[in-house]
């Protein structure tokens, strides 16, 4: 983390919000290395009391005990103090040079386009509460030049992984989708491709490199995301064709696209919207393309009491209400029921470059979070 | 500059488990003011290295330093021992709490 940016459309932050983010990121890090081992310790030993005859208890029991012990409580509040103060700490570098920003925005050279939807209305699950606790969520937009929600994420990834997806590109989950069709399936050249929920365009750009000459579109649901995204990849040199719309419903034609993928979106959706996903893909693409998904790598039935006590952490403290919901759906038997072929859900380890030689990746055991993602990928039939 | 009231909250903030919510909000506010100590003696320390290297320290110049290595590993040993110092009651009370 330094004053320089990796890309133009990055704020750069002057001595003393450099000094703030790195605050943030050591208080992070010492939640990490100090208060999460009693956390563990005691989600452990409260499960194993409530333990009877070797059967473990329900995990609303484990938690309505956790809830009177301090060290939960305290767990909590510094966790989610860390993530308020990351995005306090990046909306106040980002809106020093808002300005200057939006100018920068205005000044990318003319690559690819944006559409936005003055309509467009934004899903209920992504309208209750602020995604990560990020204020104004997605969606915040309040002008025709507004990149602010867009700066303010892409400021805070960083300090939000630790530096652990890519530096500060965090771009990371872009290579992986990318390795994992190579592995998958070699040889596959798309000409068209969709990226679904892009947020800022930090997998888009990295997707992108790999396939300089193909149509790239890009589409999520604020406005001010997509301007920003549109904006960073312009001047990163990628052409992308950015859209406000939502992932359930496009308007893109029926056999339109050879690759369709997402970066950990799905589980910032619902049970039903994953299932609308699954089939607007299959509407997309066209016989023989491909629909990729990558997701965190949790899997309910892996998850043991420490898990059930993040996965509860992310959903009701960092607001991510479909955590656990993503993390116990079948999203393999889903792929098969809306007709796609060739299915197969796995781990697949993290890469910073995809490379067709590299040693495969998918279906390796799960090494953790930024070092392991769970896909879901299949192909539409006939092509 | 447009009104982002809205952005200053957070929707669907959940209340913390526990007695009194005060104790979550106290707790918020207590690393936000350690966090500005922390900004501030990182302040001083520019201002020392401008001044041992004979450079007049005004705003601008601190503004735009960029701390050498020297310096980041001198802050970051003082930042830890800061947040250590701050948060060693939080720890404390989960080790007796355990």
């Amino acid at each position: 983390m330094t004053m320089t940016r990796p890309h133009p459309m990055m704020p750069a932050a002057n001595h003393d919000e450099l000094a703030e983010q790195k605050f943030v990121l050591a208080f992070k890090t010492y939640v990490w290395n100090n208060l999460d081992p009693l956390l563990v310790e005691e989600a452990r030993t409260t499960a194993r009391e409530l333990e009877q005859d070797g059967t473990a208890a329900p995990f609303r029991e484990v938690r309505r005990q956790l809830a009177s012990k301090p060290v939960y409580q305290n767990w909590i509040s510094s966790m989610r103090a860390g993530q308020e103060m990351m995005w306090q700490a990046a909306a106040d570098c980002v809106d020093r040079q808002q300005t200057d920003l939006e100018e920068r925005a205005q000044q990318a050279p003319p690559l690819g386009s944006l559409r936005v939807d003055p309509d467009f209305e934004i899903p209920a699950y992504l309208a209750a509460a602020d995604t990560h606790m990020q204020p104004g969520g997605y969606e915040s937009n309040e002008s025709d030049t507004d990149v602010r929600q867009g700066a303010i994420y892409d400021k805070a990834a960083w300090l939000y992984s630790l530096g652990r997806q890519g530096g500060e590109l965090a771009d990371m989950r872009g290579h992986v989708v990318v390795q994992h069709i190579m592995e998958r399936f070699p040889g596959f050249a798309p000409q068209r491709i969709l990226d679904l929920g892009c947020t800022v365009g930090c997998s888009t750009v990295a997707v992108a490199s790999y396939y300089p000459d193909a149509d790239f579109h890009a589409i999520d649901v604020g406005a001010g995301v997509l301007r920003y995204a549109h904006a960073r990849a312009a001047h990163m040199g990628a052409a992308v064709h950015f859209s406000q719309q939502s992932a359930e419903q496009t308007d893109f034609d029926d056999n339109s696209f050879d690759l369709v993928y997402s970066c950990a979106v799905l589980h910032e959706t619902s049970n039903q919207a994953v299932k609308r996903i699954f089939k607007e893909c299959h509407r997309i693409l066209r016989p023989g393309g491909l629909m990729v998904h990558l997701e965190v790598p949790v899997r309910a039935e892996e998850v043991d009491v420490v898990g059930e006590v993040r996965g509860d952490y992310e959903a009701r403290y960092n607001n991510e209400p479909f955590w656990k919901g993503i993390a116990g759906f079948d999203l393999d038997e889903l792929a098969r029921d809306v007709g796609f072929v060739e299915v197969a859900a796995d781990f697949q380890d993290a890469v910073t470059v995809a490379s067709p030689d590299a040693e495969p990746g998918f279906g390796k055991p799960n090494k953790g979070g930024y070092r392991s993602w769970y896909m879901v990928s299949g192909k539409k039939q006939g092509g | 500059m447009a009104n982002r009231a809205h952005t200053k909250s957070h929707r669907g903030r959940r209340l913390v488990p526990g007695p009194d919510p005060r104790v979550d909000t106290l707790l918020g506010m207590v690393m936000a003011l350690t966090s500005e100590v922390s900004m501030l003696r990182e302040r001083l320390d520019a201002h020392e290295s401008l001044a041992a290297s004979g450079k007049v320290p005004d705003q601008d110049a601190v503004d735009h330093y960029q701390p050498t290595e020297a310096d980041e590993s001198r802050r970051k040993q003082y930042r830890d021992r800061l947040i250590d110092k701050v948060c060693r009651p939080l720890v404390a009370s989960g080790q007796q709490d355990g």
